[in-house]
């Protein structure tokens, strides 16, 4: 059951860094050619949120890998990190 | 320093190169480099730099763990005991910031790294397991990329891994950095855990540490968006190199490193204490 949830988090992982990557380079040499248009900021706010929800992504399926597995010890800790994490995001833009 | 000019973000992507290639091989994710240099170098205040160093830090973890998941490197269980601690230390950070200054942390910071550095270099108290050895619940067994070995583990000594993780929570939020640089060491030398292991452990963790302060600084508007965006691409083309170059490495070699990068981490303490 580890071996599969390893398999999804590392094709959840390879996603997100590539679409970070895309919209960031893209948004980067944006910012240079047109600086303070909208679709610079755009590209860059974008990337940037990629970035922050893919470790909380990345909890989220942890966790139902374990409940999955009816591991219920490690579904509990795993929530517990998940919800901290989603008090910072209400801490940060609540 | 709202405003971000191309010689600007090019020295910010080459530095984070570096770091993120450094972070790559030990599991850390580089913010203990990138937040002295953006002070230092780049002029940003403090939690300007703790932001774009939280967002090179958690691109290190994303793009770290893609590539080592599935290679039985990961102990996701571990991970996620340990991170229930650093989340925990995170929430005390608080606290500690109000017990200590900035200049007695940053000491005793330097202190500590200096003596975790000599235990790393002395090496794991811990003799390697027979291959039929009971692993326990968060121990394990993976295959060394550079011998061929099948390396077994069993985790010792939980409580101290997770003091260690509760401090790199702590750490994390007042120095804005992901806490590996702490985790990592104490988990090879006392927690019975294989280097490779540790550092691909930590740079899963990293990522979810950091993002609680990250978000927490994006929202109060101190990330400025090209400059994280220079760090971001800078970590990730360093996470490449960085674990090409840990494939190649001996474990031994990575924890000499490793001491090398604590010694480094309590200069640039002590020179952020003094200055």
């Amino acid at each position: 059951m580890i071996r599969d949830l390893e398999h999804r988090l590392g094709r959840l992982l390879t996603f997100g860094t590539r679409v970070t990557t895309g919209l960031l380079a893209l948004g980067l040499a944006m910012t240079f050619a047109f600086p303070a248009s909208p679709p610079t900021h755009a590209l860059l706010t974008v990337g940037l949120l990629v970035l922050l929800v893919t470790p909380v992504a990345r909890v989220v399926v942890s966790v139902l890998g374990f409940v999955r597995a009816r591991d219920w010890w490690f579904a509990l800790y795993t929530g517990a990190v998940l919800a901290l994490l989603l008090i910072s995001f209400v801490a940060a833009f609540g | 320093m709202e405003v971000v000019t191309p010689l600007t973000a090019l020295v910010t992507l080459m530095m984070s190169m570096l770091s993120g290639s450094l972070g790559a091989m030990l599991g850390i994710g580089g913010g203990v480099f990138l937040v002295p240099f953006l002070i230092l170098v780049v002029g940003l205040p403090f939690h300007q730099a703790a932001a774009v160093s939280l967002a090179a830090v958690i691109a290190s973890s994303t793009a770290v763990s893609a590539a080592t998941a599935g290679r039985q490197l990961i102990n996701i269980r571990l991970g996620m005991v340990l991170e229930v601690a650093t989340a925990a230390g995170g929430l005390a950070g608080g606290l500690t910031a109000l017990m200590l200054t900035p200049h007695t942390l940053q000491i005793i910071f330097a202190v500590v790294a200096l003596l975790v550095a000599a235990a790393v270099v002395r090496g794991p108290e811990t003799p390697p397991l027979p291959h039929d050895a009971d692993t326990g619940l968060l121990g394990g067994r993976f295959t060394d990329v550079r011998t061929g070995h099948t390396v077994t583990y069993a985790v010792r000594r939980l409580h101290v891994g997770l003091i260690a993780s509760f401090l790199a929570g702590n750490l994390s939020t007042l120095l804005g950095i992901g806490g590996g640089v702490v985790k990592v060491p104490v988990l090879v030398t006392w927690c019975g855990i294989p280097m490779r292991v540790a550092a691909a452990t930590s740079a899963f963790m990293i990522g979810v540490t950091a993002t609680s302060g990250a978000v927490i600084y994006y929202g109060h508007g101190q990330m400025i968006p090209a400059l994280a965006a220079s760090a971001v691409l800078g970590t990730q083309l360093g996470s490449a190199i960085g674990l090409r170059a840990a494939a190649r490495a001996r474990a031994r070699g990575l924890r000499m490193l490793l001491a090398g990068v604590l010694v480094v981490v309590a200069g640039l303490m002590v020179l952020r204490a003094v200055r």
